[in-house]
């Protein structure tokens, strides 16, 4: 079922005449209407089938009270809503916006604009999940402008709702390449779902494009039927993000990667990655563009080094010729794009200019710029020039191989580089820096000698694992004998250490030697075992034990305590040498009671109940009211 | 001594008395009496009227759920188990239940026929009424189940019972889930339930749940 369709001239509950029809989600029309007074209005109409379900009904009351209580101008208010009774279908009233959306201004928006937009966003977004009401549809038509980016208007609260209610095709599609992976997958829309749309429509704000290569087609087809690859789509949507600026370069539209972490924290796959509030994300974002300034100032004092500086911005220069930024690294593991990925025909293998073709990762931290190590072939670095704490460096090396696939950065300057420490960018690389340093660079002699420390440094992790080997080996060899002693009168050598050990030595019988025996027994220390409520039995290593008399040598031993009506624990209890006793207490937990079900002798027919609802297939239910539901 | 005197006397009437008793017998025809036996049995107590069976028919009846219970439902073959110590009442056309606090179920049949969109809202609202439930309002409208989505459906026996559940609902100054059943029987009849459980009351829609899964065919009435 769909939202009712009404042509020109139609009436809507009685006092809206249909003029035309403005937007069309599948599940919620929107038409342009005259009301009886004469007044301009947008009227929402929702699918009839979205007022019988309750919930809905509720949250969309609650999303347009919260509507109308944000600060004036920064939402378009909700002024009449009802059921329009031909039809039974909902209704809500606007009046219609006479500003230009951000889609509708077709133009792309500078970063000072983008930002601007972003803290207007901030005002009513954030004021509206304080209140508990996430938008859920953000997009570049509900996103309205005045002249000098005054007002920010949003419109469309709760859209996603009545589009959850009754799905269709038409809103599927319609939202999709704006909603967060969360919401895609499980439907779960929370504020961090509408930071991830606001920085897709920062992206699009800044590109005039989606961030999405599956949504270049249609970006926006406000009352059409976008059509675009949605397999695709939702693949991307599951898998790394490519560093915005690179995006944007695939699209041929210059963008600072300056922006890039605000922007990749903003898309965050994991919604508790992303920024808390808009507000946050606005002020990253301004934060940003406020160092690229800084140090696009700085670098114009710099003389140019290698060829002449293309006219171009850096990158909007033929991604051919190197100019195409790293591919960067999510939380903990470098990301591998490869070029050939990106640019058609792949990248030449000299053009390829390399500054740390590969991020390097020590001990979990993430290096910095200045830390980028270039691994193997040409290198030019050029480090240690201090720029208001960044640093610069070029650098040439080899064409990617599948091992190293993330080749290409040498071109441009690292300005921005220093200081993206793991505290700092949480997680997420150092964006490349274009900034128009020119063409592939010829090494410079004298550099090669900062290979030095990275000679050094990789000699340490490789005796460090060495080390770490041998140890292993020791450590296997010392836990061996234990698995053949006794579990409950260990031998000598089994000793603490071997927490496998214990575990080991649950299956096989006892069978320790008399002298072994003997030296145990001279160690053995008194164990008291406590259960509450009680056990009726205690296993000690796999074996059944008295607990008044149990006396153990020191080592690890897996306890396993079990009485009936409760639910069975086990656990660890470590004996050490030289202590007086060991005691150890198990508190356990009740079974939880089968829900009786009526007996035939009550009803002799018709009793064998079933539940065909309540299948869960590895989804998340909980029984709210009379029925389990499932998220 | 006087007696002395009187003895001579008894003698001599002694032999005409025995021979007039003898022929009195005679002349009242000779029968043989009656064994003792009979005159003997005891006279058997009058029959105790026992009370009749409630009907379970008026809420003055107080009737209570046991776990044997089987709750008529107006109109058609079904029954079902009420919760346990609720109070119920098959009443001529609705079967009410209630519990001691605001839980409440209340079942009826009515036609799946041409007219039966029209029937079932009806039985809804009449269900919700006779329960005392005061139904969700979304726009100033009553909540009404999607009846062509179920938020879920359960199997009895062979019979498919398909459920809606709307918060907000309100009895008795408490708020809580409305749960809408409904369900076709053997003969085609719809069976239509309207069941309140609190919020603060999980008891209650557990109680519901369970009387639900009982609903089948009666095996006495």
């Amino acid at each position: 079922m769909t939202a009712p369709r009404l042509s020109g001239g139609g009436i809507i509950a009685g006092k809206y005449t249909v003029r035309s029809m403005m937007g069309n989600g599948g599940a919620v029309i929107t038409y342009q209407c005259v009301s009886q007074s004469g007044q301009e209005v947008a009227v929402k109409v929702y699918d009839p089938a979205v007022a019988s379900n309750a919930t809905v009904m509720k949250s969309l009351e609650q999303a347009y009270a919260a509507t109308n209580a944000l600060p004036a101008g920064s939402s378009a208010p909700i002024i009449d809503a009802g059921y329009d009774q031909p039809t039974l279908a909902p209704f809500s009233v606007t009046e219609v916006l006479r500003l230009p959306s951000v889609h509708s201004q077709q133009r792309r928006f500078s970063p000072e604009e983008v930002v601007t937009l972003l803290k207007g966003l901030a005002r009513s977004l954030d004021l509206a999940h304080v209140r508990q009401v996430v938008h859920g549809a953000i997009k570049p038509t509900n996103v309205f402008i005045g002249p000098s980016m005054n007002p920010v208007v949003v419109t469309d609260f709760a859209a996603n709702l009545p589009k959850a209610a009754a799905p269709t095709q038409e809103g599927y599609v319609g939202s999709a390449p704006w909603i967060a992976p969360e919401q895609a997958q499980s439907g779960s829309v929370t504020p961090a779902a509408d930071v991830f749309s606001v920085a897709l429509v920062a992206f699009y704000a800044l590109t005039g494009r989606s961030y999405w290569r599956s949504c270049q087609q249609t970006a926006v087809t406000p009352g059409g039927q976008p059509q675009f690859d949605l397999a695709g789509w939702q693949q991307e949507l599951g898998s790394t993000r490519v560093p915005p600026s690179l995006r944007a370069a695939e699209l041929g539209v210059p963008l600072s990667p300056t922006l890039d972490i605000a922007l990749c924290k903003a898309l965050a796959s994991d919604p508790n990655d992303r920024y808390r509030s808009i507000g946050e994300f606005a002020s990253e974002m301004e934060n940003a563009l406020t160092k690229q300034q800084v140090g696009q100032a700085a670098t114009m004092a710099l003389p140019m080094i290698g060829d002449a500086p293309s006219p171009l911005p850096a990158n909007m220069r033929n991604p051919e010729r190197g100019h195409a930024p790293l591919p960067v690294t999510t939380t903990g593991a470098t990301m591998a794009l490869p070029l050939e990925a990106i640019l058609p025909g792949g990248i030449p293998p000299q053009a390829m200019g390399g500054m740390g073709g590969q991020m390097q990762q020590m001990g979990g931290q993430q290096m910095g710029g200045q830390q980028m190590q270039q691994m193997g072939g040409q290198q030019m670095q050029m480090g240690g020039q201090q720029m208001g704490g960044q640093q610069m460096g070029y650098g040439n090396m080899p064409a990617p191989t599948p091992s190293q696939p993330n080749g290409g950065w040498g071109n441009d300057s690292s300005q921005g580089m220093g200081g993206y420490g793991p505290g700092r960018d949480q997680g997420y690389p150092p964006p490349p820096q274009p900034n128009g340093m020119g063409a592939p660079q010829t090494p410079v002699p004298g550099r090669s000698s900062k290979i030095v420390p990275v000679v050094i440094g990789f000699t340490a992790v490789a005796l460090l694992g060495v080390i770490a080997t041998v140890f292993v080996l020791q450590w296997k060899k010392s836990t061996a004998p234990a698995a053949e002693g006794p579990p409950v009168v260990p031998t000598a050598t089994a000793t603490a250490t071997a927490t496998q050990t214990a575990d080991e030595t649950a299956s096989p019988p006892p069978t320790g030697t008399a002298s072994a025996s003997a030296s145990a027994e001279e160690k053995k220390i008194p164990i008291k075992i406590t259960c509450i409520p009680g056990c009726d039995e205690i296993k000690v290593a796999g074996e059944k034990i008295e607990p008044e008399k149990l006396e153990l040598a020191p080592g690890s031993y897996d306890i396993e305590v079990s009485k009936s009506g409760y639910e069975s624990q086990d656990g660890k209890l470590e004996v050490k040498d030289g202590a007086p006793s060991v005691a150890k207490t198990f508190t356990l937990k009740a079974e939880q009671a089968a829900t009786p079900i009526p007996t035939a002798k009550t009803v002799p027919t018709g009793t064998k109940t079933g539940n065909t609802g309540n299948k869960t297939g590895g989804k998340n239910c909980k029984k709210v009211g009379f029925i389990t539901k499932c998220t | 001594m006087p007696s002395m005197r009187l003895r001579p006397c008894v003698r001599a009437l002694r032999g005409p008395a025995v021979l007039s008793l003898f022929v009195a017998l005679t002349a009242c025809g000779g029968a043989s009496p009656e064994p003792a036996v009979a005159s003997a049995e005891p006279t058997p107590p009058p029959k105790k009227k026992e009370k009749p069976k409630p009907k379970c028919e008026t809420p003055e009846e107080n009737c209570v759920a046991t776990p044997d219970t089987q709750a008529k439902i107006a109109g058609t073959d079904l029954v079902f188990i009420p919760p346990e110590s609720w109070i119920y009442v098959q009443g001529e056309e609705i079967t009410l239940t209630k519990g001691a606090e605001t839980g409440a179920l209340a079942m009826t049949s009515f036609d799946g026929g041409a007219d039966e969109a029209k029937l079932r809202d009806g039985t809804y609202e009449k269900l919700a009424g006779v329960a005392d439930v005061t139904l969700p309002e979304h726009f100033k409208k009553k909540f009404v189940p999607n009846w062509a989505k179920a938020d879920d459906t359960k199997k009895t026996g062979d019979i498919e019972v398909k459920l809606w559940q709307a918060d907000d609902a309100k009895r008795g100054g408490k708020s809580g889930y409305l749960l809408v059943m409904l369900a076709s029987d053997p003969a085609g009849k719809r069976v239509m339930g309207v069941a309140f459980a609190p919020k603060d009351d999980e008891k209650a829609a557990e109680a519901i749940s369970k009387s639900l899964e009982t609903l089948g065919p009666g095996s006495y009435q």
